[in-house]
């Protein structure tokens, strides 16, 4: 009787568990996502307007962000994602400070394609589902 | 970022605690799931003990992967059984469907190949089975039953049936449990709780045979109050039996 209270008790505390994941990792990856694409179209804004001075302070913050969140995507996000945006912004940032505006387009570019990459991966959809 | 030596010895840490966690993990699952053995599983359930255990490997062995990737399906393994388990208690057709139904492979002394061709049961296997049951001899059997675990339960002919002893008119005895008493020279709670016994009886009952608590290896009583002790290697591992209840 009592493993049984035990596992009725475990059984709801895991439904209640999977369901937290089900909603948290997105909420967190949405707002990170919704954060980085500010960034990054203002940084390459700021570039296409041919402005690579005003575009470092967005770079920066790319950079400064995704090493903020980076300890909390890696929870629920495959590091190799995570490494690949991470190693993206970076150069980009130094791209930048350097003044070599095509190097940083290529970078934000390729930090662009991961961050979408990375929330098609975690998106709820028949693709992902099959 | 760590280099060197150091570095590596943290990733070393880092797949020790990954396996220790999931190894926890794990047998926590196996436990809720109420199975003690693998003889206890339905197919259905052997198949999901594997893909569990294939899980858990993959997130020990590749830190790259976050524990999650690991935990979310194996939850998702426990839930889908315990829902399963459940609808098999509320429902025999689902029982049946999921765990198939026990097949008769003997009827009264005769094999049925019909139902052994359609569960891909050979006269080897059954044979096999028997021997396994000390049976060699498919003459002796009456009745033969694929349970829905893959063992095969036998019932003998009437005249092979070793009798019991009703049958023959013998006292029955007791049928009550053994219980362990003493361990390594330690007293066994659980024991003395079960027997009603405390502490001291037993001790006066060890000091009663010339006995010591710290010499003895291995003591236990069965329902009719006979001990049976083993001493230690330092007193050449002797075996003596007395009762209990001898004045």
């Amino acid at each position: 009787m009592g493993f049984t209270i035990f596992r009725t008790t475990v059984t709801l505390l895991i439904c209640a568990f999977l369901v937290l994941l089900f909603l948290l990792p997105s909420a967190i990856l949405r707002r990170f996502s919704e954060e980085a694409e500010t960034l990054l179209s203002a940084a390459e804004t700021a570039l296409i307007r041919g402005e690579p001075d005003a575009a470092a302070p967005y770079a920066s913050a790319l950079k400064d962000l995704v090493r903020e969140r980076m300890p909390v995507l890696e929870r629920f996000l495959n590091h190799a994602n995570v490494d690949a945006l991470d190693a993206a912004v970076a150069v980009a940032d130094c791209a930048v400070r350097a003044k070599e505006p095509g190097a940083a387009a290529e970078a934000l570019a390729e930090a662009r394609s991961v961050l979408e990459r990375i929330c098609g991966i975690e998106l709820f959809s028949w693709n992902n589902l099959l | 970022m760590p280099q060197g030596v150091f570095g590596q010895a943290m990733r070393m840490l880092t797949l020790f605690l990954r396996a220790v966690f999931l190894d926890l993990f794990v047998l926590l699952i196996l436990r809720l799931t109420g199975k003690r053995q693998v003889s206890d599983l339905q197919p259905y359930d052997l198949l999901m003990t594997l893909i569990i255990a294939d899980l858990a490997s993959t997130a020990i062995a590749d830190t790259d992967i976050p524990l999650l990737y690991s935990i979310v399906p194996i939850l998702a393994l426990y839930l889908v059984q315990q829902a399963i388990a459940k609808l098999c208690l509320k429902s025999s057709a689902i029982r049946r469907l999921i765990c198939g139904t026990p097949q008769i492979l003997i009827l009264d002394g005769v094999l049925q190949e019909k139902i052994m061709r359609r569960t891909n049961y050979t006269v080897r296997d059954l044979l096999d089975s028997l021997r396994a049951k000390d049976i060699f001899d498919v003459g002796e059997v009456a009745y033969a039953i694929l349970e829905t675990n893959g063992t095969v339960s036998v019932l003998e002919k009437a005249a092979f049936q070793q009798p019991n002893k009703r049958e023959l008119g013998l006292e029955p005895g007791s049928a009550a449990l053994s219980h362990l008493l003493i361990l390594e020279g330690k007293i066994q709670k659980s024991g003395l709780e079960t027997l009603h016994l405390s502490q001291k009886d037993v001790e006066t009952m060890l000091k009663k045979n010339g006995l010591a608590l710290s010499n003895i290896f291995f003591a236990q009583m069965n329902g009719d109050g006979e001990l049976h002790v083993q001493l230690d290697r330092r007193n050449q591992s002797r075996v003596m039996c007395f009762s209990a209840n001898e004045p």
